[in-house]
């Protein structure tokens, strides 16, 4: 597999953590959800993250958060999704028990 | 939901503890199907009990026949067993939605969503027991009181 992308760096893969970013979009999901993308700032690969909607924990759920409310996202109140790195491109040293096809970075994206 | 830490976004880094939170979260979208049906079988079940106890509670009564109160009386036993449903079939909707949620509505899988529903949730539940608990009490107070106003009430003489 070869990395064609210029601004990717090919970085050996680390378990490590970085500062908080931006996201470079934010959309909203049919289901309320969010899909939020933000290139990592370690290897600069791009991550999409996928947010739907769910039943939290096996018993029960918020009236809090309402569906309506559950997308409102920055413009209310900060906030903020984790995110790893899943930029799919290779990373030397990447555990073969290691879900994620990243560079082993996560970090804090506003949303 | 609120920034991942109390020093403000710029000065944070992932920890193990929202590591752990994020996964968590990523879990819980494959048990969606599970996690629905156990919320279902536990108000399922609930409904059930509730069900069972109101009728027992139709089988306590004391005097069977309340005709024979004197007309002012003959209203109080049917009001407090009224009150008496109500304040039990309310003990039990709380429990029910302490024990096993609110069906119906969701939140965002992620770590920090996830993280602050649980503690939202938790003291939920804290002050949803003492109410099931009183309002039982209550229910049960008022089926009792109903049976003994049936017996001590004035009856009309024939």
């Amino acid at each position: 597999m070869t990395d064609r992308d210029p601004r990717h760096d090919p970085c050996a893969w680390a378990d490590g953590t970085a500062e908080p970013g931006r996201p470079d979009a934010v959309l909203p999901r049919p289901d309320g959800g969010l899909v939020v993308r933000a290139h990592c700032p370690r290897c600069h690969g791009p991550t999409v993250k996928r947010i739907p909607r769910i039943l939290p924990g096996d018993k029960g759920v918020d009236e809090a958060e309402q569906p309506g409310d559950t997308a409102k996202g920055a413009g209310s109140e900060q906030a903020w999704v984790l995110f790893f790195c899943e930029c799919g491109r290779p990373h030397l040293g990447r555990p073969p028990a290691e879900g994620r096809y990243g560079c082993g970075t996560s970090w804090w994206v506003s949303r | 939901m609120t920034a991942p830490d109390d020093f403000g976004p710029e000065h944070s880094r992932p920890t193990a503890a929202d590591r752990r939170w994020e996964a968590l979260a990523e879990e819980m979208q494959f048990n969606q199907l599970g996690i629905a049906r156990r919320q279902a079988e536990g108000w399922r079940n609930g409904l059930a009990a509730c069900a069972t106890l109101l009728a027992t509670a139709t089988l306590v009564k004391g005097r069977p026949d309340f005709d024979r109160l004197t007309e002012g009386w003959k209203v109080v036993p049917v009001v407090l067993i009224l009150l008496a449903f109500g304040c039990l079939a309310a003990a039990f909707l709380v429990a029910i939605r302490a024990a096993h949620g609110r069906p119906g509505s969701y939140v965002l899988a992620d770590g920090s969503s996830l993280r602050e529903w649980t503690g939202t949730e938790v003291a939920r539940i804290g002050r949803l027991i003492p109410w099931a608990a009183w309002l039982s009490l209550a229910g049960l107070t008022l089926v009792l009181a109903a049976a003994v106003v049936t017996w001590t009430a004035p009856v009309v003489r024939p």
